[in-house]
């Protein structure tokens, strides 16, 4: 009831295929490492075609990597990328905690690596 | 809630951080400053715990070590008895009608999983990583929720969908919506701060009008 959408994981759209890293690492939390793509420790080798000139990212060549399905919306110049599903095929690329940042009920921002040193009980839950 | 066992556990260097999935923070606000808790209470809009630790539904938690390992990936948690269910399990059977009293009778047979759950709460925090309740690294990805092709595909096309929604062009947006699976509940939501940035490219490639290896 109301707006409450648990467990949809949200996509990334773009309107180019060719990105610039540091964006493309903040709308899909994989970092283009000398290793290939990263995240959460995992790294997945690229072929060397994934970086383009200027260093961009050539989406298509990653999200072929990393299963990410590309769905293109020609009518509107944009593409959705989804998540990648060619690494370990669940949620969780690795047992590597991810970095959560989020506001407090004032606005604050916390960093969930704050509190790294202490066992850590994350409890999601729905006011609805 | 979970104030009372975070004060049990946190002096065994145990933090409860609560993560609230509201689309509005304003509806999370009362229930936070009603409880005043000491812990990290959290509100997350984007569902990014969704994404990044495979949550699937409320309530849900996920253990994580002192050196940042995932320990239990997401799976249903209960902060412990309530003063309703406790009642349930205390009340003097002979003061209650017939019919009432054998209906607690089966009920208190029945294994009661919010008391499962701080048991190996409070095994984690006796044993560490000791702890049978504790997972290794391979086992945490194995039981986290499975995130296939289909699924990851529906995401994509509900983006497209919230994208082209929200610039007004609701034709498009049924058709997307069509093809979404099953396995996301969802009765629409509201702007979500990942959904339509622009990405700066390094040139001005045009879009292609052929598909672009979309996989199904």
């Amino acid at each position: 009831m109301g707006r409450c959408r648990v467990g949809t994981i949200p996509g990334v759209l773009l309107e180019r295929l060719q990105v610039d890293p540091v964006a493309f690492a903040e709308q899909t939390g994989w970092e283009l490492k000398p290793e290939g793509a990263c995240r959460a420790e995992v790294c997945v080798p690229l072929p060397p075609q994934a970086r383009g000139a200027g260093g961009a990212v050539d989406v298509r060549v990653v999200a072929e990597r990393l299963g990410m399905p590309l769905v293109p919306d020609d009518a509107h110049g944009v593409w959705a990328v989804g998540p990648a599903t060619a690494v370990s095929g669940r949620a969780l690329p690795s047992a590597v905690a991810p970095e959560l940042v989020l506001p407090d009920a004032n606005g604050r921002e916390f960093r969930l690596s704050s509190l790294r040193g202490q066992k850590v009980v994350l409890v999601a839950w729905g006011s609805w | 809630m979970w104030q009372a066992l975070r004060n049990e556990l946190h002096g065994r260097d145990l933090e409860v951080v609560t993560v609230a999935l509201d689309v509005d923070p304003e509806a999370a606000r009362p229930s936070i400053e009603e409880a005043k808790p000491d812990h990290p209470s959290l509100i997350d809009r984007a569902h990014l715990v969704d994404e990044l630790f495979g949550v699937v539904n409320v309530p849900n938690g996920v253990w994580i070590d002192e050196e940042g390992m995932i320990v239990r990936p997401a799976e249903p948690a209960h902060p412990g008895r309530n003063p309703l269910t406790e009642s349930f399990r205390t009340i003097d059977l002979s003061t209650v009608p017939p019919d009432v009293a054998e209906m607690l009778t089966e009920a208190r047979k029945i294994r009661s999983d919010p008391d499962a759950y701080v048991a190996m709460l409070r095994d984690w925090a006796e044993h560490g990583n000791a702890s049978r309740f504790v997972l290794a690294p391979d086992e945490v990805v194995r039981r986290s929720r499975p995130r296939g092709v289909d699924e990851a595909t529906a995401a994509a096309h509900f983006e497209l969908g919230e994208h082209l929604h929200s610039a007004g062009t609701t034709r498009r947006r049924s058709r997307t919506g069509a093809r979404r699976t099953g396995s996301t509940p969802t009765t629409g939501r509201t702007s979500a701060t990942r959904g339509t940035s622009r990405t700066p490219g390094a040139r001005d490639a045009r879009p292609r009008t052929t598909a672009a290896g979309s996989r199904t």
